[in-house]
């Protein structure tokens, strides 16, 4: 006998459906998988047979038969447990065929016959369209999200039966999670003391999407203030929320409560990272990177100076596009990753090299350590902030009260607006072309620009990165355009970093 | 121009390029033998102080004729200890090195007293001034200076021995070959000082660059040295190499005295420490030289200036904040702020009393003589970023102040 299960298997951030087909028949006694499974799906013939001898179904001495359709697409992963199981019994007459009919099942078994979550849910369910869903109840919540009122859930393949056999009624969703406010645990930018100049590119960084490298001795507060830039940025649109809930699943992370992300990610990958581990790949299924699971939020690369050059420069292309293409050999992928840089490094391998006379490096160890980071990625930080270490007087005096992440963050949501008005996402975004006329400059401020392409302290690329963050610090001053001499001064003083590692290497 | 090499220099300079020669090594070969004896008796594996025969393979007349072409090649002058040409300051010296290299003139050596002005590879600004200006006054006043031609204070004190309108020459005793490729600018400075000083080496041409070989040759610019200056230095830096090698001559050190913040002074602070003369200036240095007092005033160095110790080699200090001043190239420089004539902007503000010259005044206050970074600045001055940023930037047109990457110290 032959029946056919609705499922679906995850392929980068989507899901793709996949029928299960089953067929039961006399012959030599067996159980074969095809339809190009990977090692997790081709493991699932003995969870099965373990679940349902567990839920007190008996194993047919019959030759049995799964085909996974599309049969030319690999699939992976344990989610297609539940639907073999299904199959298998209506395909042995265990259960009707009707009793299945419009039901799309996900979920991986347990040996004693509990369904257990699989990652990438949010996907799976969104791609399996009007059908109604059955998943583990661990995950009904996520599921929730993208289908609402399709999804049934169940703890275990007996309570699935006895539903599915007409004992019983599909069980109530568990309590939706209230919300507890998450917002308030993120750290706040009123715990910096000092640090004027590293605040304020904080600032500039949340309010226009520009990318940003700090440069200082350690204990200068450079992790401290990439901690608080998630704060800064504004709350996810709900299309951006979808998604970003979307690629974290898929990665298999707990999306927190079962509720959409809302609020921007803030990932801080080691830099002992690899290459697939950050722009995303892997054997199973093409499992998203860090860059994508810090789409519309931050990447925040600590020690830039010590992550592989080879795993720096892959972040170039999807820095320009927005998205990272993964191509393989067994199929393609496209991810979102349109990311915030937070970049910090030391200026030198002994970490004391910013102010002269200070450093201990040698020549060729700063030239070395200078090296590592290539032009081109160095040129995609619109802002490169020398830090210096506070004063202990400074951190020692009590009574200074710092400005706190709201009061910022309601002068970054302004001029979000402002860029939103202009046509784009941010600033960041304004195609050199328009420059001219979205962003035109003072008088002073051009005669300040021209002495700096004169003197050889600018680059033209540089120049049009030099005033978009001029014309963000503009729109948080809330003047607007035309960008003033004081507005792009500050955002070449932004720049200064950029110039010194660029120095080094001469 | 290729200097004509004797049998015995050719023998001399192949001695020296042998792989793995060092100073102890070759002066143990030549001990009892000069070098032509020297290396036949090495060629056929006799010498009595190479028992093992490690450089018998070396030893062939291709190596003795690359040698000399290496020599005639590069204009380096090869002399022996004990022959003629040897530069006689140095010959009795204990650890003087038995093949020299040298490019220029050694008659430079007795020009004048000779002072080696030493010090760390990454200075502060304020000691690069004091060495630049502590090269120039002495060239003036007719010292020959010594130093190492390394990046930071060897290079500033040489930049302003060269530079000095006086005729005076410098040497540059190199851990390099005479003759070996340098970055620039110090390349640059090696030709001149090889036109008008001497550059000496005791490192064959063609050898490889080696570390032990920079703490080796402070011996050489100790036995030179009359008088051992110590600009700045890190508590364990190479310069103590000089000063050790200096002490045990019965050299006179004496060192700058720094900021107690800097790193790069502390090295020489602990010098003052131990009983090094202090140098407030050329005059001090001519003063140690004559064994006299003070020469208070003579190379325009007198007045005491707000660096801890440095003060008198910045002699601008003390006109600053006293009311307009006319700066060299601030006419020039700044289409947006000063066009309108020398008097600095801040300056004719203050006597409009105009708010940009509040600010300028408040950011010039906050901005110290040592480097400020750009957060104190902002914090001091209690002014917004984008304020300091326009200010101080008129401020370096000005040439008040001047800045790298995240910090600025006036000037």
């Amino acid at each position: 006998m032959l029946s056919i299960i609705p499922s679906a298997t995850l392929h980068g951030v989507d899901g793709r459906p996949v029928s299960v087909e089953v067929h039961v028949s006399g012959g030599f006694p067996g159980f074969t998988v095809v339809g190009l499974p990977d090692a997790a799906v081709r493991e699932s013939r003995d969870r099965v047979r373990a679940a349902l001898l567990s839920s007190g179904v008996s194993w047919p001495a019959q030759r049995m038969t799964v085909n996974l359709a599309p049969s030319g697409v690999r699939k992976g992963g344990a989610g297609l447990d539940l639907p073999i199981a299904v199959g298998l019994l209506v395909a042995m007459g265990e259960l009707p065929a009707s009793v299945v009919d419009g039901l799309a099942f996900l979920g991986e078994l347990g040996l004693d016959g509990s369904l257990r979550r699989v990652p990438g849910i949010v996907s799976l369910v969104g791609c399996l369209g009007l059908s109604e869903v059955v998943v583990p109840t661990s995950c009904a919540h996520e599921a929730c999200l993208v289908a609402g009122t399709r999804v049934r859930s169940a703890g275990s393949l007996s309570d699935l039966l006895m539903v599915l056999r007409g004992g019983k009624a599909w069980p109530e969703m568990p309590p939706s999670p209230i919300d507890d406010g998450r917002r308030c645990d993120q750290p706040d930018l009123g715990d910096v003391i000092g640090q004027p100049v590293g605040r304020r590119a904080l600032e500039i960084s949340a309010a226009g999407g520009h990318h940003l490298l700090m440069v200082g001795p350690p204990g200068s507060g450079k992790t401290m203030l990439a901690n608080r830039l998630p704060g800064l940025l504004p709350p996810l649109a709900p299309a951006d929320a979808m998604e970003v809930s979307r690629v974290h699943s898929a990665a298999g992370l707990d999306l927190g409560n079962g509720r959409l992300i809302d609020r921007a990610p803030f990932r801080a990958p080691h830099h002992g990272a690899s290459e697939v581990s950050i722009v995303g790949g892997g054997s199973s299924w093409l499992r998203p990177g860090e860059i994508s699971l810090a789409h519309c939020g931050v990447l925040f690369l600590d020690e830039l100076g010590e992550f592989p050059s080879r795993v720096l420069d892959m972040l170039r292309q999807p820095l320009e596009e927005g998205v990272i293409r993964l191509a393989r050999a067994r199929g393609t992928a496209t991810m979102p990753a349109r990311f915030l840089l937070v970049a910090a490094m030391n200026p030198c391998p002994c970490g004391e090299g910013s102010l002269p006379g200070r450093c201990r490096c040698s020549d060729t160890a700063r030239l070395r350590y200078s090296r590592r980071i290539s032009g081109p990625l160095l040129d995609r930080f619109d802002l490169a902030v020398p830090m210096a270490r506070p004063e202990m007087a400074a951190l020692l005096s009590p009574g200074k009260v710092e400005e706190s992440t709201g009061a910022v963050a309601s002068r970054v949501a302004g001029a979000r607006l402002a860029a939103l008005v202009r046509g784009v996402r941010w600033n960041a975004d304004i195609p050199a072309q328009a420059l001219d006329r979205v962003a035109p400059l003072s008088a002073e401020a051009s005669a300040l620009l021209q002495r700096r392409l004169y003197d050889g302290s600018l680059s033209a690329r540089g120049l049009h990165r030099v005033r978009r963050v001029a014309l963000t610090i503009a729109d948080l001053d809330g003047s607007g355009p035309p960008i003033e001499a004081c507005h792009l001064a500050e955002a070449l003083a932004l720049r200064a970093a950029h110039s010194a590692v660029l120095l080094e290497r001469r | 121009m290729s200097p004509v090499l004797g049998e015995m220099e050719m023998h001399g300079a192949a001695l020296a390029g042998l792989p793995g020669m060092t100073p102890r090594r070759l002066r143990l070969l030549l001990e009892k033998m000069d070098p032509s004896d020297s290396w036949n008796a090495l060629a056929v594996g006799r010498h009595p102080a190479d028992p093992g025969q490690r450089w018998r393979g070396y030893v062939t007349d291709e190596a003795l004729r690359r040698m000399a072409r290496m020599c005639m090649a590069s204009g380096v002058v090869v002399t022996i200890r004990g022959c003629a040409g040897y530069p006689p300051a140095l010959a009795d010296d204990s650890g003087a090195p038995e093949v020299l290299f040298h490019l220029g003139d050694s008659s430079v050596l007795d020009v004048g007293p000779r002072v080696a002005i030493v010090g760390t590879r990454s200075a502060s600004r304020a000691g690069i001034e004091t060495a630049r200006r502590l090269g120039a006054d002495l060239a003036q006043s007719g010292v020959v200076v010594v130093s190492g031609l390394a990046a930071g204070i060897d290079f500033a004190a040489h930049s302003g021995a060269v530079l000095a309108s006086s005729c005076t020459p410098a040497v540059a005793v190199l851990g390099t070959s005479a003759s070996a490729r340098l970055a620039q600018p110090m390349a640059a400075l090696r030709d001149r000082l090889g036109e008008r000083g001497m550059v000496i080496s005791e490192t064959a041409p063609g050898s490889r660059s080696e570390r032990w070989r920079f703490a080796v040759r402070n011996r050489i610019m100790a036995a030179l040295a009359d008088l051992v200056v110590v600009v700045e230095c890190h508590e364990t830096g190479g310069s103590l190499h000089t000063v050790r090698a200096a002490r045990q001559r019965g050299v006179l050190v004496a060192a700058v005295p720094g900021p107690l913040s800097s790193p790069a002074s502390s090295g020489s602070n602990a010098l003052l420490v131990s009983g090094a003369a202090a140098i407030r200036g050329a005059g001090d240095v001519l003063a140690l030289l004559t064994g006299g007092k003070a020469l208070g005033g003579q190379a325009g160095i007198a007045c005491p200036g707000p660096r801890c110790g440095g003060g008198p080699l910045n002699p601008r200090s003390g006109t600053l904040g006293a009311g307009p001043r006319v700066i060299p190239g601030s006419t020039s420089s700044s289409p947006i702020l000063s066009r309108r004539g020398s008097v600095p902007s801040w300056a004719r503000d203050r006597e409009a009393g105009s708010p940009a010259d509040v600010e300028a005044s408040q950011v010039l206050d906050a901005v110290g003589w040592e480097p400020t970074s750009l957060d104190q600045v902002v914090l001091i001055s209690g002014l917004a970023l984008g304020q300091v940023a326009i200010t101080l930037e008129s401020l370096a047109d000005d040439g008040l102040v001047e800045g790298g990457s995240g910090w600025w110290s006036r000037c």
